[in-house]
């Protein structure tokens, strides 16, 4: 028996039409019909006294994580990533944010002494105005600028034990006769444009930056952002540490029940990683959140009943599955 | 099964000749007279049903948005906004932004129609499954994920498993259930990487439940099996053709070529787009590209539904966290299941019948 429909092309036309009025209306209004079910970093808030300069300390141990995929690095072998994600965690004291981040690194590496060393090193992206999506690849554009908070091994080892970038640091039997005119800034070219690279008493190991595009990155001199990190057992672990406001153009002004995108990058000095070659997160979620943060596993036996949970769904989706009709066969 | 059509005994049927069909599957009380295979029941309408019209959209919608939105849009900041570029930039942005939102319209209508054929054909529980992830995403749209936490995850769990599990135990061409099952079980885990994090936001915990991150990447390397899983069933139900293989050959070929070109960027943007980390040897994953293309291109004469369906599951990616990337997966699978929980997909006009010789 054939069936026809006469009407399907007139219904047909209909149903696109209305299809794509309602998708014109929703572009025009800059609404998505999609939500996002991506990865939520929550900074809830704390009456601790946070350890800044202990990112191994026990607290971060009690500050809940997320795991961020990171892509894949592509210079040394095996191509593809040993770094396969990155941690963070987060929390506020109602006055600064806290954002820790832990990466696996077989080797740490703090040097930039010599042209063929480069650092370890971690970054923090913003959109510059809270609560707007990154548009663009990275570095932001002129619409669009990213505020970026960038940690360095080789920084680290300046701010632990002074400035190691002199020649004598890297090649320890070096003999100098003579440097003419030492300590005149005239002859100090890098200091004298302030070149992050050449700063010798460095405040913080972590640089405050903003961009609107590639070849846009601008320093910020004001040391606004802290941050202390340590190498164990094949790990990193980096604390950042911001006042939530800070009052300065473009850089990234947060407040509790803010929610705005954030993404992470790692470089590895061992694999030569520099400037654009490095490991990039997904843009996740921030949620400033005001509620304080929980002892540990108050809800009890947990995680047992998360897997309970699941095992209760699989066989709801079973019974759903498995009758196929839910009429009786006459 | 390949060129031979047979009934629902599986015996040889003569061309054009009716047939009996117990539709036991279906779950249908009493024989019903057709002409056609049991997955394929046609709406004698020359495919210009609504469900036929949204599915062929929704594939060119859902690669508008993919190349524009997604990967233009992204790698658009080398280009000089300058006169007439940054009039091009804005017109093609736009028109990504366009396509991503009729592409959103137009895989949950897709989802709404097929739960209504699951419905009228007595397939209720796929019916409910389908009905529900729509339902769940529009409020979730609405109400936003706080208030409704990993409900649309949940039930794209059960749309899965209601589309998928009818065609992997059934009869059907064995590379293909294969190929299916690895597609499914990618989302299924990459499900559970997501249920996992909402477990942590619900329930802040140092000793939450764990295994998202061994997930994802056991998802990745099934992604890479069933590519070519994919190339086999296509193969065994079409045969080997030379032009899909050298017309696929591009995409893998530009996948490594713009690895040699700026790994950092690739990656990248393979991540953001496609949520794979290509921890794997990329050699691998662009072999991998290669034999999913050479599916999708070589099904396009015969069995475009499947075409679509690769399509489809190309842009909804691995990662899965949004309700409109998880709505394309769930018809993907739906299209590469020829349709078989909930009743058969419409006719495809100007499809090759069989007997006939492909390009």
């Amino acid at each position: 028996m054939r069936a026809t429909n006469a009407n399907a092309p007139r219904k047909t036309g209909a149903v696109l039409a209305l299809a794509v009025l309602l998708a014109a209306a929703l572009t025009a209004t800059g609404t998505r019909l999609a939500a996002s079910q991506g990865t939520v970093l929550t900074a809830m808030q704390t009456g601790e006294t946070v350890p800044v300069r202990d990112p191994w300390s026990s607290f971060w141990d009690r500050v809940p994580k997320v795991s961020v995929p990171l892509s894949a690095q592509q210079l040394t072998p095996p191509m593809g990533g040993h770094r396969w994600t990155l941690d963070a965690r987060a929390v506020q004291d109602s006055t600064n944010l806290y954002i820790e981040l832990e990466w696996a690194d077989p080797k740490p590496d703090r040097s930039v002494g010599a042209p063929q060393l480069f650092t370890d090193a971690a970054a923090v992206e913003f959109p510059s105005v809270a609560s707007t999506s990154v548009p663009a690849l990275c570095m932001g554009d002129p619409n669009a600028t990213v505020n970026i908070w960038q940690w360095r091994a080789a920084w680290q080892a300046d701010v632990n034990l002074g400035f190691q970038g002199g020649v004598k640091h890297q090649y320890p039997n070096t003999e100098v006769d003579q440097y003419p005119f030492h300590g005149d800034p005239t002859f100090y070219p890098g200091r004298y444009a302030g070149n992050p690279f050449s700063v010798t008493n460095r405040p913080s190991p972590v640089d405050n930056l903003v961009a609107g595009g590639f070849g846009t990155l601008t320093a910020d001199p004001t040391p606004l952002v802290q941050g202390w990190g340590e190498w164990r057992d094949g790990t990193w672990r980096v604390v950042f540490s911001r006042p939530l406001q800070v009052g300065r153009d473009a850089n990234v002004e947060l407040a509790a029940n803010d929610w705005t995108d954030v993404a992470f990058a790692v470089w590895d000095g061992a694999a030569q990683e520099r400037n654009g070659m490095k490991s990039v997160g997904n843009f996740v979620g921030l949620n400033v959140s005001p509620a304080l943060m929980a002892a540990p596993a108050h809800f009890p036996y947990w995680p047992a009943p998360f897997f309970a949970f699941l095992v209760l769904w699989a066989g709801f989706a079973w019974m759903v599955v498995g009758r196929r009709s839910w009429r009786k066969r006459a | 099964m390949g060129r031979i059509r047979v009934d629902g005994r599986r015996a040889e049927v003569v061309e054009e000749a009716g047939v009996i069909v117990e539709e036991r599957a279906a779950g249908r009380t009493a024989p019903e007279i057709v002409t056609g295979s049991p997955a394929r029941i046609e709406e004698r309408s020359g495919g210009r049903t609504p469900l036929a019209a949204v599915l062929w959209l929704l594939p060119i919608t859902a690669l508008t948005e993919l190349l524009l939105l997604r990967t233009f849009f992204r790698v658009g900041i080398y280009i000089p906004k300058q006169g007439s570029f940054a009039v091009v930039y804005r017109v093609l942005t736009a028109a990504g932004s366009f396509a991503l939102n009729l592409s959103s319209v137009l895989a949950l209508l897709a989802l709404g129609l097929l739960a209504w054929q699951a419905f009228r054909r007595s397939l209720r529980g796929a019916a409910f499954a389908l009905g529900a992830f729509v339902v769940v995403s529009l409020a979730l749209a609405a109400a936003g994920t706080s208030e409704l936490g990993p409900t649309a995850r949940l039930s794209f769990v059960l749309a899965v498993a209601a589309v998928a599990w009818p065609f992997v135990r059934g009869r059907g061409d064995r590379w293909q259930r294969v190929a299916v099952a690895g597609a499914a079980g990618s989302a299924l885990l990459s499900a559970y990487a997501g249920l996992v994090g909402d477990a942590g936001r619900l329930v802040p915990s140092t000793n939450g439940p764990g295994g998202a991150v061994g997930a994802q990447l056991v998802a990745e390397a099934l992604v890479v099996a069933t590519a070519f899983a994919f190339f086999a069933a296509w193969v065994v139900s079409d045969g080997l053709r030379v032009r899909p293989l050298l017309v696929a050959a591009g995409p893998a070929l530009a996948l490594l070529v713009a690895w040699r070109a700026n790994g950092a960027v690739t990656g990248i943007l393979v991540l953001w787009t496609a949520g794979l980390r290509l921890y794997l040897p990329v050699w691998l994953y662009a072999v991998a590209l290669w034999a999913f293309s050479s599916a999708a291109i070589g099904w396009m004469p015969r069995r475009g539904w499947r075409s679509a369906g690769l399509a489809l599951l190309l842009v909804a990616g691995m990662l899965l966290e949004s309700t409109y990337v998880q709505a394309l997966a769930l018809v993907a699978l739906v299209l590469l299941t020829d349709g078989e929980a909930v009743g058969g997909l419409p006719e495809r006009p100007r499809e090759i019948p069989a007997g006939r010789t492909a390009l």
